[in-house]
């Protein structure tokens, strides 16, 4: 047997390993976007910090400055307290995404361990169990045989055939579905790395407004800080979206759990419904 | 003019303290436990010019890759669409118009502060191992279960380009060049 099965192996076996270095790929980068969204955000809070720091500083010396400041001082109370409040709103959202993805990170382990293993299997034991059936045909002295002992003998072989080729198809029924559940996992986790990373940009961006921020400026902060707790508000609606899609794409593959347990309790592919016995029975 | 500057000295010395009323204090921190190192661009090939946006909404893919795929013409925005102040967040689809059964998106995020688009791209980049060249800053290629990903940071703007087929497991490596010039044609609409 020296030619890959019909629709077997090589494929399957190329997208499971597509699939499996997506999902360690994706796991990888969850973890540093952990990292990143933290340092980034406490990188945040420091400099908004700094500059309310100015800010009191500047209100308290008596310069011009501190008196133009004065005629907004109601504008600028306004803005310290949004600042706050939005502060508080974005450390809940970065909380909720951080919260998604360590959680992620430490469900991943179980999840490539058991991909590894399963698709792995599901390769190891397909290809061999292919290439068995059309190997399996009598040849040789046989064909000089007549008689009752031959048909025997021949219908023994067409169950033995008969029952590696069902079993083959079990074998690939579970392998679908192994690959249907990395499939699924690793484009959740796929996005959400996407979307971390997004995350992390946003923060960024707003670190260096933060920066650059005078003092005077607090006004203008407040709305960079809206339209960033806008954005990261839309990344959480998202991901939690993409777990919704999720659910309902395990919620598919819980019912062909269902149709491969039933597979394996159905030995209607097997001859007489039984495992065949050996030819030398 | 001299009553005017009156009147303002009068509401400034009224307004006079009221800065004490202002809640300068830090703001607080209700996520603890930060540590790592510094994320850089280091490595990267400086950003040369500053896109402003899109030429349209969504772009256009309007190459002969495109067109072979049923895939040409304007993209639709999809619901994850949005523009927060200084940064777009583009985000468009294209099915394919034959019985191919391509689809394509766009996922692009164009900031006016270059190191946003450059610390997205460094959390993006982690781990990728086929890079491609001739492409933005930097571009890398990556199957993934239902589709072939580019990624790639061009200037200030950071796209994710997915070309998916039908059926993902005849395998992905031959969409690998038609994903990458789908993302060309996704990046000349830039502006």
């Amino acid at each position: 047997m020296t030619q890959p099965a019909p629709g077997g192996a090589p494929d399957g076996d190329q997208f499971a390993q597509g699939t499996l270095g997506s999902f360690r790929t994706a796991k990888d980068l969850l973890a540093q976007l952990v990292d990143k969204i933290r340092k980034e955000w406490d990188a945040m809070v420091a400099r908004i910090n700094a500059l309310l720091e100015r800010l009191e500083h500047e209100l308290n010396e008596d310069s011009i400055w501190s008196t133009i400041s004065e005629w907004w001082t109601s504008k600028i109370k306004d803005a310290v307290e949004k600042i706050h409040k939005l502060v508080e709103q974005l450390g809940e959202q970065v909380s909720g995404v951080l919260a998604s993805l360590e959680k992620v990170v430490a469900g991943s382990v179980p999840v490539l361990s058991l991909f590894e293993v399963g698709l792995d299997w599901a390769v190891k034991v397909n290809t061999p169990l292919s290439d068995l059936g059309p190997d399996m045909t009598g040849s040789g002295a046989v064909d000089a045989w007549r008689g009752p002992a031959k048909e025997t003998y021949e219908k023994r072989v067409r169950d033995q055939i008969d029952a590696v080729e069902a079993t083959t198809g079990k074998v690939k029924t579970v392998s679908s579905w192994l690959a249907e559940v990395a499939a699924a996992n690793t484009a959740y986790m796929v996005s959400l790395a996407d979307r971390g990373a997004e995350v992390v940009g946003a923060l960024v961006a707003m670190v260096i407004d933060a920066t650059e921020s005078a003092s005077g400026a607090v006004t203008q902060l407040v709305i960079t800080l809206q339209h960033t707790s806008e954005l990261i508000g839309e990344i959480v609606k998202q991901t939690l979206q993409y777990l919704a899609n999720l659910a309902n794409r395990m919620a598919e593959v819980i019912k062909q759990i269902t149709t491969v347990a039933g597979e394996y309790g159905d030995h209607t592919g097997l001859p007489g419904g039984k495992w065949p016995a050996p030819v030398n029975a | 003019m001299r009553s005017g500057l009156l009147a303002a000295a009068v509401v400034a010395m009224t307004l006079a303290g009221c800065g004490d009323d202002i809640d300068t204090g830090p703001v607080e921190n209700p996520i603890t436990g930060s540590a790592p190192a510094p994320a850089s661009a280091a490595g990267l090939p400086p950003a040369t010019g500053k896109w402003a946006g899109l030429t349209a909404k969504c772009p256009a893919l309007t190459g002969t890759v495109a067109a072979q795929l049923g895939l040409s013409g304007a993209g639709r925005p999809t619901d994850e669409y949005g523009e927060f102040g200084d940064i777009v967040r583009a985000d468009c689809a294209w099915r394919s118009t034959g019985e191919q059964g391509y689809t394509a998106t766009a996922r692009l995020s164009i900031y006016q502060r270059q190191e946003g688009a450059d610390a997205e791209w460094q959390a993006l980049r982690t781990g990728r191992t086929d890079p491609v060249a001739g492409i933005g800053r930097e571009a890398f290629a990556s199957p993934e279960p239902d589709g072939m990903t580019v990624r790639v940071l061009s200037g200030n703007a950071v796209a994710t380009v997915r070309l998916r087929p039908a059926d993902p497991s005849a395998g992905l490596d031959r969409l690998r060049e038609p994903a990458i010039a789908v993302t060309k044609d996704v990046l000349d609409d830039l502006r």
